[in-house]
């Protein structure tokens, strides 16, 4: 589904993905791990297409699209979502709204007539369930006034509304307490297919207690410096990032 | 070389008031000395502080005149799909064959007549207004009585008028305890014209008004409106300005909270694009104890369009208890938009809550990209949060099919035409 190859790519002219592989089949799920100043966030802005952001180098395909190519209203459309880190409030957008103009684009681009707004509002109902989402925020202007809990609840209702085939969640448990994030996980897992796959960008391994990756991937200085499954994440967890720093450092020497 | 122009333009003005006016009709005399008050002053120049940032000199070269006959119309009016007791105004004229009241019992209108003891400003536009307007109305509510249907007053300009300076001007009195919503629609033909709009609003005590301006088709007119109310106590009145475009628009609104306890909200949005110019200079005058004023413009500027805003809060010496606030919140869309804002406060009460912001700022890009990753394209994203900015000022309009339309024409103002 998505491979990317030897991507370099930095912001106000700093390299900070110096290189970097990555091969993900449908079905799977694989998180990437590192600590702070990796690259972990370079890595889900350039997927997504925030401009701010330069390729330099390496390629990225996604499906049978060149995903470089691709604007990101597009790579959204065709099925790529961020989950974001710090998701935007937008005063006198209503949830209901957004999400409205947001799933008939996908429609739109997929050869499909919009949804009338009784099953808009029926799906958006049974979405919502997902991750356990109270009826009064669809009023609410988007993450307006959210707590950070709530604020990352939304981004996996939009996931849901959505259904992509690439979810990139970006730090997602950040600033959780236990029960959000024991929510979000459960939300994320109910919405698991063999068609699609996720990409889970996080410091820390207790995300990945309720999501569970087929593979871990930890990136430093912007490369993958090892790979493996679970137990990676766990081991991880244990002796913190500092032998991955060390061993890199003496490989390198 | 200038003034020569200038001064032969208003030799013609008054060519003209000649032949509207005469000796026999009542007012004559009134709107002599308010031609010759206005020929003295003629029209504001940059150097006066109030027009500082508005340049009406372009405008006055091209020689807009005053109309010497009514012209006919024979086309349709915009009634925003609502029942109301609808008043025509043809270039200025009431036109009763296209006017009709629903609410006949408890509102009336007759023609207004100038009189002596009329309180009126002094600034060039006023004193122009009361020189030439005619055949406008005295529109009452009565006493107690809340209207059922909103007024709708339609400001009509004809296509053939060729460069006309039109004069309205309309008075209503909402007397005590009484109720209604206004809303007042000026409608442009192909010819360009210069309306000078006079509105006067008096509420009695206890009063409640809601009155909004709006305009369409608005791209090459020039627009002065002076929107004059006063507040008798424990009165409500609502005054929201809705501006999307023009050669020239400038709004000022004069409020005179004159009796305790009286309470006035002004809202404003006016979002433009090309080289459109809009002024908006507020003054709101807290002559009497216990009042309230709140403003709150915005502005969403692209391409060359400049804006100004200017709001003026004056407590007088003995409006203790005053409550004014005021915000200004303007976003530029393009790096050749500009914005002037000014607020003016002048408190002489030492017992007040005063506030005052403004704020300009650029699209945020943040939100913009939230929107693209969930699959709008960058017009689409620019024009929700385009609406999403106005909604704080157009979801102040009770009247649905009127916010649809103003949604409507603040897309097509931003190039969003959908």
């Amino acid at each position: 589904m998505l491979t990317i190859k030897g991507l370099r790519a930095g912001i106000d002219g700093k390299e900070i993905l110096k290189g970097f592989d990555l091969e993900i089949k449908a079905g799977e799920v694989h998180a990437i791990m590192g600590p702070n100043g990796s690259g972990k966030s370079t890595l889900a802005n350039v997927l997504a297409g925030r401009e701010d952001y330069q390729v330099t180098a390496g390629s990225i395909q996604y499906k049978d699209h060149d995903l470089l190519e691709m604007a990101p209203e597009d790579r959204a459309r065709a099925g790529i979502f961020l989950a974001f880190q710090y998701p935007v409030e937008i005063p006198g957008v209503s949830i209901a709204n957004f999400m409205k103009a947001a799933l008939n684009e996908k429609r739109k681009y997929e050869g499909l007539e919009p949804l009338d707004a009784v099953s808009f509002l029926k799906l958006m109902r049974e979405k919502m369930k997902v991750v356990e989402m109270d009826d009064s925020l669809i009023k609410r202007a988007v993450n307006e006034g959210f707590s950070g809990g709530e604020k990352k609840r939304n981004e996996i209702f939009q996931m849901a509304m959505l259904e992509p085939s690439l979810s990139i969640l970006d730090e997602t448990d950040s600033g959780l307490d236990i029960d959000a994030l024991r929510i979000v996980a459960n939300g994320v897992n109910k919405l698991k297919t063999n068609d699609n796959a996720c990409l889970v960008i996080t410091h820390y391994q207790r995300l990945l207690d309720y999501i569970v990756p087929d593979y871990v991937h930890v990136l430093y200085n912007g490369r993958i410096v090892k790979s493996g499954t679970k137990e990676l994440a766990l081991e991880l967890e244990e002796k913190g990032y500092d032998w991955i720093k060390q061993a890199t450092k003496e490989a390198t020497i | 070389m200038a003034v020569a122009i200038a001064n032969t333009l208003l030799e013609e003005y008054r060519l003209q008031w000649q032949e509207l006016f005469n000796a026999s009709q009542p007012d004559f005399s009134i709107r002599l000395a308010a031609l010759d008050a206005f020929l003295e002053k003629g029209f504001p120049t940059t150097k006066q502080e109030d027009w500082r940032y508005t340049n009406l000199a372009p405008i006055v070269k091209e020689h807009y005149l005053p109309q010497a006959k009514l012209t006919n119309f024979s086309g349709s009016f915009g009634h925003f799909g609502i029942p109301a007791n609808r008043l025509v105004f043809i270039n200025g004229t009431y036109a009763p064959e296209f006017s009709e009241i629903l609410d006949s019992s408890i509102l009336t209108i007759e023609p207004f007549q100038l009189s002596e003891n009329d309180f009126y400003l002094t600034d060039n536009f006023n004193l122009l207004n009361r020189a030439f307007a005619n055949n406008g109305l005295l529109i009452t509510i009565k006493k107690g009585q809340a209207l059922q249907y909103p007024i709708l007053l339609i400001l009509q300009y004809s296509d053939d008028t060729g460069r006309a300076l039109v004069n309205n001007s309309n008075r209503i009195v909402a007397e005590e305890n009484s109720q209604a919503h206004i809303i007042e629609f000026h409608q442009y033909g192909e010819s360009p014209v210069f309306n000078n709009t006079l509105t006067t609003v008096s509420l009695g005590q206890s009063a409640n008004i809601s009155y909004q301006k709006v305009q369409a088709q608005v791209q090459n007119q020039v627009q002065v409106h002076q929107l004059y109310a006063q507040l008798a106590r424990q009165s409500v009145f609502t005054a929201n300005a809705f501006d999307f475009g023009g050669r020239v628009v400038r709004n000022n609104v004069r409020i005179d909270l004159n009796g305790e306890h009286a309470e006035v909200h002004l809202n404003g949005l006016y979002a433009m694009g090309d080289k459109a110019h809009i002024d908006n200079h507020l003054n709101v005058n807290h002559f009497a104890p216990n009042c309230h004023s709140n403003q709150l413009y915005k502005g969403l500027i692209n391409d060359n369009a400049t804006g100004v805003f200017n709001g003026r809060i004056f407590v007088a010496k003995d409006a203790q208890k005053t409550n004014a606030f005021q915000s200004n919140k303007n976003i530029l869309l393009s790096d050749a938009a500009n914005i002037t804002s000014k607020p003016q406060l002048e408190i002489f009460a030492d017992d007040v809550k005063c506030s005052h912001g403004s704020t300009t700022g650029q699209m945020d890009k943040q939100a913009l990209f939230y929107l693209q990753a969930r699959g709008l394209d960058k017009q689409q994203a620019t024009a929700l949060l385009n609406v999403a900015f106005a909604g704080e000022i157009i979801d102040r309009v009770t009247i649905e099919p009127l916010r649809e339309w103003l949604v409507q024409s603040l897309n097509n103002s931003m190039g969003n035409a959908n």
